[in-house]
């Protein structure tokens, strides 16, 4: 199975070192492979180095790539950790 | 060797230097022998094996220090030295190009910087600092000579290019003095801290860390923005007297932190603070002010790259309503143009920007961005006590049409049914002379003035008050200034509606004394003025403060008004 779904970053920060971390610790718990499409760069969801070297900003809109057993479930709960400003104030 | 840097947070101290010199380390000699390669890597997988336990000891102090949630950033620290590209990157740049540890990672640092500084007015530059301080921290565990990053005992005057969220928690508070960096405004992380823990901060200091070494005596004046490093024994004796009165004046500001504003004679005062950014809502309670009189909602629009939206508005305007009720708060609708400017909407380059295009005008000119905010105003007045307040208002129809687009914006909120309140307050700034020589009509319009003391000084006596040539003309004290004010709470209070005073001069003891003896009802001052204007509201008698406003209204020259109101001042606080 191979999700795809296209998020805004509304935390005010973008991804940063603590978001990428978040982002990370919730790819993880899924045996799915996860990317991160950004400014035609394609990163691996579960490598922080990785994701932070896609500079995305505020208000920048990334595509979230999964693929494997759990790969719909995969992409709603980083649907939701992203929505959630990763747990950010703002 | 004395400095000027910008006024982070408040205090005097004297104390010795210890400089955080983060990127020394990374400096070692760059290319290697191609058989040291492999004992480079070994190094590199040492280094971040020591870097890991070093950062599970400060998760673990931090946590049981502050709480979990400061403990964040060392998690997302394990992360990245547990990510297998990690090891991977840094040892590719090492085979390929014959170099150090240091020196690659340097260069993969340099690429994160070059990454995140290519975002243009982003917040995301800001955060470079969380992965610099781990590099640095891998740096320092690269090298033999074991010198501690920060203070472990004695007290110091931290100096350091800038300081991260996660060097500040490391930091043992106990051993810190005061801040000094080369880069940051009254906004960064250290000045936020520094407020938190009531030590002085100066900040945008450049080069600074070049300047001192270790053990460097500093005077630092943090309401200033002075540093004097190793002063002479005249300044030095002189300073030590400052710093003195310093602790006395705050022991004593201290006590009246749960007091209210009330005179000798028994006048309560309406004493609010202006907040310029959210965090300053907790010092305005804590001082126990009477509501927030003005709020500058320019930091939701600075500091970012496209306009922010009704919901983000929406919530910061709550969070402040809800802190504070029932106390009320007075947001003002958007006030650029003249010296301040979003980077993401320019308007067309202007000869004289403080005539031109800026607050009210620019609102009305771009009604989208005015109708946005004003809805995220109205949606925010559901959940306390709420008022809206224009600035810059110079003619009645200005106010008339601002008036007509909220009522506008009423009738769709109504329509869909999402609740505000209906009977929000709506006021006038007053800051141009046409509307204090229309005040009687604007009052009868408007549910309260605030007097924006700075633009009016500013408007009346032509003077720009940015420019240092002229700066002997802007003067509060200036009689024309006074007669315009006097007029101002005249109009007001001939239509049974209250005048607030929410500029500078209102943050002064001497100048607020004389603007309660010209009859303004309400006082608006920065937080950090809240408790001296307290203490002098205090210290005084209500009907003292009218006798002398009489009086100085007579006056025609500044310096005699001036000699006059400090006299009868300092008879009142000498002895306290």
């Amino acid at each position: 199975m191979r999700y795809s779904k296209k998020i805004r970053l509304v935390n005010q920060l973008g991804i940063h070192l603590k978001a990428a971390a978040a982002f990370v610790m919730t790819a993880e718990k899924f045996k799915s492979d996860i990317k991160i499409k950004y400014n035609n760069i394609v990163a691996d969801g579960k490598s922080i180095l990785s994701i932070l070297g896609l500079g995305a900003p505020y208000n920048s809109k990334i595509e979230i790539i999964a693929e494997g057993v759990d790969a719909r479930e995969a992409i709603m709960k980083l649907e939701e950790l992203i929505k959630n400003k990763f747990g950010e104030k703002r | 060797m004395m400095y000027k840097g910008q006024p982070a947070s408040p205090g005097i101290i004297i104390g010795k230097i210890f400089v955080i010199s983060k990127d020394i380390k990374f400096s070692k000699s760059e290319k290697i022998k191609a058989s040291n390669v492999e004992n480079e890597i070994k190094r590199l997988k040492q280094a971040i094996e020591k870097t890991k336990q070093d950062v599970l000891l400060i998760k673990e102090k931090i946590i049981s220090d502050i709480g979990n949630k400061d403990a964040e950033i060392f998690d997302a620290y394990i992360l990245f030295l547990n990510d297998r590209s990690f090891v991977e990157k840094i040892s590719k740049i090492i085979r390929e190009e014959n170099v150090s540890v240091e020196y690659a990672l340097q260069k993969l640092l340099e690429d994160y910087i070059k990454l995140f500084n290519n975002i243009s007015n982003s917040y995301l530059k800001e955060k470079i600092v969380d992965i610099k301080s781990l590099f640095e921290k891998i740096a320092k565990n690269l090298s033999e000579e074991s010198s501690e990053l920060f203070p472990k005992k004695g007290k110091w005057v931290i100096v350091a290019q800038e300081l991260s969220p996660a060097d500040t928690a490391e930091m043992d508070k106990k051993n810190i003095l005061g801040f000094i960096t080369e880069t940051g405004g009254v906004t960064s992380h250290t000045a936020i801290v520094a407020r938190s823990l009531e030590i002085p901060a100066v900040v945008g200091l450049k080069n600074i860390t070049q300047q001192v070494k270790k053990g460097d005596l500093v005077i630092m004046d943090g309401e200033k923005g002075i540093v004097i490093i190793n002063p002479d024994t005249n300044t030095l004796e002189a300073y030590k007297k400052e710093r003195l009165k310093y602790l006395i004046k705050i022991k004593l500001l201290k006590k009246l932190k749960k007091l209210d504003a009330v005179t000798l004679d028994k006048h309560k005062i309406i004493l609010n603070s202006n907040i310029e950014f959210p965090e300053e809502v907790a010092v305005a309670k804590e001082h126990n002010a009477d509501g927030i009189g003005l709020v500058r909602t320019e930091f939701i629009y600075i500091n970012r790259t496209n306009l922010p939206t009704e919901e983000e508005q929406f919530l910061i305007y709550k969070s402040i309503v809800e802190k504070m009720a029932p106390k009320p708060v007075t947001i003002r609708t958007l006030d650029i143009g003249g010296d301040k400017f979003l980077p993401y909407f320019k308007i067309s380059p202007e000869q004289n920007p403080f005539l031109g295009l800026r607050s009210i005008r620019l609102s009305l000119s771009n009604p989208s961005i005015f109708k946005t905010q004003l809805r995220a105003i109205l949606r925010a007045s559901a959940f306390g006590n709420v008022k809206i307040m224009f600035p810059m208002i110079s003619t009645i129809e200005e106010f008339i049409e601002a008036k007509n687009i909220v009522n506008e914006v009423m009738e769709d909120l109504k329509k869909k049914k999402i609740s505000f309140d209906e009977k929000i307050n709506i006021g006038i700034m007053i800051e141009v002379p046409s509307a204090v020589i229309m005040a009687e009509e604007l009052a009868k319009k408007a549910d309260f003035f605030s007097i924006g003391t700075n633009d009016l000084i500013q408007y009346t006596l032509a003077v720009d008050r940015g420019n240092p040539n002229v700066a002997a003309y802007y003067n509060p004290l200036n009689p024309a200034v006074l007669r315009m004010i006097k007029k101002t709470v005249e109009s007001a209070h001939k239509n049974f509606k209250h005048v607030s005073v929410c500029g500078e001069m209102a943050g002064e003891p001497h100048l607020a004394f004389l603007l309660l003896g010209l009859g303004v009802d309400e006082l608006s001052v920065s937080p950090a003025s809240i408790l001296q204007v307290k203490r002098l509201i205090r210290n005084i008698n209500f009907r003292d403060a009218f006798e002398v406003a009489e009086t100085v209204l007579k006056f025609e020259k500044t310096e005699d008004i001036k000699e006059f109101i400090l006299t009868r001042i300092k008879s009142y606080l000498l002895n306290k």
